[in-house]
């Protein structure tokens, strides 16, 4: 390598500047830039200087010296700029807007006081002023000191400092050491307020020196004073900054502001070493004052005596030794640390190549040499024949690489690695000697743990991906990440000691104790060389778990991956607004629908898994409207939906022709199929799906819908059984909870919609152990369709409420007490003649008897029984309680008599478990104040009733997001004040409000009244006459259980 | 070795030592260059290495020496480390994954 001297490179400089360039010059610029770029600031920031020297002159050949010396910068710019031009071309533009007057140059703006502080005689000095501002007091500079966390202690009082404009500013000066805690604070970002550009200056370059005391960048040095007195001289150990000459450091000492050195000093560079320095002399000091050191002896007249003087003394305190002996090892100090403390250092390349096929890691050592070449620092030393630079640096990088000596002599500077080796070098070997100067270059790697999975690579004979059934060759690997072993390739990389492979053009160390896992999981799967679709599909699910821990990926032309991609690729047919469906669905439904789509396109099952409340009973529909003609589709849903499925089809779907089976009147087994043929869906209870499977299986239908999925949680009961008799070419499973009460839940839904393809019960739920959502995870989007009310994206679509119809079924008892009721009411008004208010009276007592009968037969007649098993609407209750307390959210359940509210809740505490309150108007105030305090201030699960009278107004629950409607009141407005209990300032989920109505009875009669679609007065006046006047059919037209569309127990 | 050669043009003197600029209003309060991103501040896995890989110092008993200098220097080390973390610029573990 060509070494320069700075005089020689000063000398080309101004030949290159001076437009005399040449080939050699131009070489020797290039040779070594970095000294090249030092000599060009030095010979820059001289000629500024010098600029603004004349600026100020008054004499006669100012004008040309200017001229000249804007020529002459001009000109080093340029030269500068062919070295690092996105530098220098900037700062020449820079320049020139500065020589221009009628530019505004970018300053600080009046009357902005700063704190500055200026480097003065190895001390930092403070001061606060601005641009046209006087300077602060020195009791103010304390206090915006103190006000920013500035050092407490070793604070003097300073000159003041002399400022243009005549302005002076008092100082403050405090040494290094005691500065330098609040300086590095400063550098690192904080306590910025009111700070000037020179104090963070300042602060920089100490946190670059703290960079290499930290980095151990130090090295000792014996300085001998002036002053000497015969032989002796006065002499002293200084530790000095190595391997200053980074860019950052150049670039912090190329933007010094000018109010750094405003108390006089040197240039950027000279300034930004200085300060360098004495960072690293305030940092060793503080590190040796604690160290215990030899005592020195008592002269340094030997050498033997110095040496041990230099160890004793290495604090810097100074010492008097023999001159000729102290110059003689000062020299060889500065010799020894030369080639890291001078700034034309020849940095050598140690480069680490990756192995080729040969498997053979190979790491060579380079220089740099003219031209910007690089040449083996074989070549280079014998270049140099025994130049300096590259020498020492070889010398240096063989003390902590003794590997180097392992190379042939004819190969100096190459070495073959072993694995082992290679990643010792990169992981510490290679860091180190970057740390201590080399330019060290390593492949990519990465401190990351390479994550193993296993690969199912599997492929349909023929390329036919038809079934679920179908066979598939399969071959199994394990991935690291993305690098793909065999059992073979594992068990070579475990013989390594150090295994490596390469991950996305990184090299990470595997652990060996994944490889041995990994090679023990390959073997026990080695053996199946073909799988079904059906079982290549669980496997991607994660159904038959892969032992690793980042699970299987399975790849392949092969019916399971298609399914797969099809079930990725879903979500882009979204859409909002499909054919035949009335109204826009939420983004979520859209989704939810284009899985049904895909869903049916694979002829799969699944389950849609959207939270109560969410609508999938419009998502299915659009659905079904979108596919009319396709095939009939059953739909089977508990009894107190029915109506709501024939309701919501003919709001969203009104071109579907839709038949409810059930009831008395519902269709024989013999005409059932002539009104199946003429419907688009067919919608059905559970009970009279099981009563009438004989005649419904006798249908192929499109598709098979259970709403509320959880009527076949349990795949062993006979409604699971019957129901799987149903043959359908697509079945679709709709429930808020999928898991209620464990994974068999789950199993059982997932097999019913999809026949054997999830495995056995007992596989499914060890292998999906532990957390149920980690299964809604795994198979959600392909088996499942999973949406809850707290994803964000799914709250910010819903409305504040959400208003729904339960209607509920009438037991056998309900049954028999409401006709008893009303039979009598119809004797007593046939058989007794009364006065026309007393029979409205008796009508009207009859109405409230009905409506408890609906609630509960003991809300008529308080016979101290058991509540459980003798109500259609208690039973819809339960249900609903138990998904609200499943989703751990809390709900209020109004009804309009106290006694029954009272009874209901105590019910429901024994049922739940938990306790739950009733609020009526019999409690004292402050009993029923502590119940709203207890009820809104309770968190997760949790219910409370209410009386609609004391409780519907007034009152803030907006702990609850759930609300219930027992039973129904006349006027709308009542109702809508109970519900606001909950729906109110202060709630931030969705609101969803139960309705119970027990339909063909009075409740229903009730409901419509309050639905607006009669007047109250027409529920028992037939004609516009007076209540009294009705007779006997009238009131049981009016009042009378309708069979047709009563829901009755076994309907459920 | 010869004397460097300036630019005819350039009547200067520029063979002299470096001196302070004077403040003007324009140099003083103009806002300066933008200075270079911070990066965090790591420490090595060896701090003495570099005075190790000067070999041993160049005096009487200089191995014993060496262990000084190096006994010093790790000392010196740890301390600016300590005054890096105080001032939130040590690097972290999530910085050192990868880099």
């Amino acid at each position: 390598m060509h070494m320069v001297n700075a005089g020689q490179l000063e000398t080309t400089i101004w030949a290159i500047a001076d437009g005399r360039v040449n080939d050699t010059d131009l070489a020797l610029l290039h040779a070594d830039e970095r000294a090249s770029l030092i000599v060009l600031d030095r010979l820059i920031g001289d000629t500024e200087d010098d600029l603004v020297a004349v600026k100020g002159s008054n004499r006669d050949e100012r004008d040309q010296a200017l001229t000249d010396l804007r020529e002459t910068l001009d000109a080093l710019m340029a030269t500068a700029a062919r070295i690092r031009p996105e530098r220098y071309s900037a700062r020449s533009a820079n320049v020139d807007a500065d020589d221009d007057d009628s530019v505004e140059p970018t300053v600080i703006e009046p009357g902005e006081v700063q704190l500055q502080a200026s480097w003065s005689a190895g001390q930092v000095v403070v001061w606060a002023a601005g641009r046209a501002t006087p300077g602060e007091s020195n009791e103010e500079l304390a206090a915006r000191l103190e006000a920013i966390g500035g050092p407490p202690l070793g604070w003097q009082v300073h000159p003041s400092v002399s400022l243009p404009g005549e302005v002076r500013a008092e100082a403050l000066s405090i040494s290094m050491k005691d500065a330098l805690g609040w300086l590095v604070a400063v550098g690192g970002g904080h306590g910025l307020d009111g700070i000037g550009p020179s104090v963070f200056w300042l602060a920089r370059v100490a946190v670059e020196a703290v960079r290499l005391a930290a980095n151990g960048s130090i090295t000792p040095s014996v300085r001998i004073a002036e002053r000497a007195e015969g032989r002796q001289v006065d002499a002293s150990v200084r530790w000095r900054a190595a391997l200053a000459d980074n860019p950052v450091v150049d670039e912090l000492a190329a933007a010094m502001p000018a109010t750094v050195v405003v108390l006089g000093g040197g240039s950027g560079p000279a300034t930004a070493t200085a300060v360098i320095a004495a960072v690293i002399d305030a940092i060793v000091t503080q590190s040796i004052e604690r160290m215990e050191l030899p005592a020195a002896p008592p002269s340094a007249n030997t050498p033997v005596d110095l040496a041990d003087t230099v160890i004793s003394r290495m604090d810097g305190s100074p010492f008097r030794a023999h001159a000729a002996m102290a110059a003689e090892i000062s020299r060889r100090f500065d010799q020894w640390s030369h080639t890291v403390t001078s700034p034309m250092r020849a940095k050598l390349i140690v480069q680490l190549d990756a192995p080729g096929t040969d498997g053979v890691w190979l790491l060579s050592v380079h220089a740099h040499a003219p031209k910007g070449k690089v040449v083996p620092i074989d070549a280079a030393l014998l270049n140099e024949r025994g130049n300096r630079p590259a020498a020492a640096e070889w010398a240096r990088l063989g003390r902590l690489m003794p590997a180097l000596d392992r190379a042939a002599a004819r190969f100096r500077g190459q070495v073959a690695f072993s694995q082992y080796e290679a990643w010792e070098f990169m992981t510490v070997t290679g860091p180190t000697l970057a740390a201590v100067g080399f330019d060290v270059r390593v492949p990519q790697l990465s401190r990351r743990k390479a994550t193993a999975s296993l690969r199912l690579f599997a492929e349909t004979a023929g390329g036919s991906v038809v079934g679920a059934h179908q066979l598939s060759n399969v071959a199994w690997t394990v991935l690291f990440d993305d690098v793909e072993l065999t059992s073979a390739e594992i068990a070579e990389l475990a013989k390594q000691a150090r295994p490596l492979v390469r991950s996305r053009g990184k090299w990470i160390e595997v652990d060996r104790v994944d490889l041995a896992h990994a090679a023990k999981v390959l073997a026990d799967r080695e053996l199946t060389k073909q799988l079904t679709g059906a079982e290549i599909l669980r496997q991607s699910m994660g159904l038959d778990q892969s032992g690793l821990a980042g699970g299987i990926v399975v790849d392949g032309v092969n019916w399971a991956s298609d399914i797969l991609r099809h079930a990725r690729e879903a979500s882009a047919d979204a859409v909002t607004c499909p054919a035949g469906f009335v109204g826009e669905l939420r983004t979520y439904q859209a989704e939810a629908l284009a899985w049904i789509g895909f869903l049916d396109a694979a002829a799969l099952g699944g389950c849609l898994a959207l939270d109560m409340g969410l609508g999938k009973t419009p998502t299915v529909l659009a659905h079904l409207a979108r596919t009319a003609g396709d095939g009939t589709a059953l739909v089977i849903a508990p009894a107190a939906v029915v109506g709501n499925w024939a309701a919501e089809a003919a709001r969203f779907a009104p071109g579907l022709k839709v038949v409810v089976h059930h009831g008395a009147s519902r269709s024989s087994a013999a005409e059932l199929a002539s009104v199946i043929r003429r419907a688009d869906v067919i919608v059905t209870t559970y009970a009279t799906a099981v009563r009438d499977v004989e005649a419904l299986a006798e249908t192929q239908w499109s598709r098979i819908i259970l709403d509320e999925a959880q009527a076949i949680k349990n795949s062993t009961n006979e409604t699971s059984q019957q129901l799987r008799r149903l043959p359908a070419r697509m079945r679709l499973a709709l429930t808020g909870t999928p898991i209620e009460n464990g994974l068999g839940d789950l199993w059982s839904i997932l097999d019913f919609t999809n026949p054997g393809l999830v495995g056995p019960r007992a596989a499914f739920i060890a292998n999906m152990s532990g957390d149920g959502e980690a299964a809604l995870r795994a198979l959600n989007g392909i088996l499942l369709f999973r949406r809850t009310k707290t994803e964000p994206e799914v709250a910010a679509e819903l409305p504040d409420k959400i208003d729904q119809l339960d209607h509920c079924t009438m037991t056998a008892e309900q049954i028999g007490l409401y006709q008893a009721v009303l039979d009598d009411l119809v004797a007593g008004a046939a058989g007794v003649d009364v006065g026309g208010e007393v029979k409205k009276g008796a009508i009207l007592a009859a109405i409230t008897a009905l409506k408890q009968i609906c609630n509960h037969p003991a809300a008529y007649r308080n016979d101290g029984q058991p509540l459980a098993g003798r109500s259609g609407k208690l039973a819809r209750l339960e249900e609903i309680i138990e998904s609200v307390f499943e989703a751990d959210e809390r709900i209020l359940v109004f009804t309009h008599f106290a006694t029954w509210g009272r009874r209901l809740a105590q019910h429901l505490t024994e049922v739940t478990g938990k306790p739950i309150a009733c609020y009526d108007g019999s409690l004292a105030r402050g009993v029923r104040d502590k119940l709203v305090t207890d009820f809104q201030s309770g968190t997760g699960a949790g219910a409370m009733v209410l009386s609609l009278k004391a409780g519907g107004t007034g009152l803030n629950l907006t702990s609850a997001n759930h609300v219930v409607l027992y039973d129904r009141w006349w006027n709308p407005a009542i109702e809508d004040q109970a519900r606001d209990r909950a729906w109110r300032i202060g709630q931030s989920r969705t609101v969803i409000s139960h309705r119970l109505v027990c339909p063909g009875t009075v409740d229903e009669r009730v409901e419509e009244v309050v639905e607006g679609k009669r007047h109250i007065a027409e529920l028992v006046l037939v004609r516009s006459s007076s209540i009294a006047d009705l007779d006997t059919d009238q009131l049981r037209l009016a009042l009378g259980l309708r069979p047709d569309e009563l829901l009755t127990e076994d309907e459920r | 070795m010869n004397a460097p050669q300036r630019p005819q043009r350039a009547r200067a003197n520029r063979r002299r030592q470096p001196h302070a600029r004077r403040p003007s209003a324009v140099d003083l309060w103009q806002i300066p260059p933008a200075l270079p991103p911070l990066e965090p501040i790591s420490v090595p896995r060896e701090a003495g290495a570099l005075v190790r890989s000067l070999g041993d110092p160049p005096m009487s008993n200089g191995i014993a020496a060496g262990h000084y200098f190096v006994a010093v220097i790790e000392r010196t080390a740890a301390v600016a480390a300590a005054l890096a973390l105080s001032a939130d610029l040590l690097v972290t573990a999530v910085d050192e994954e990868d880099r």
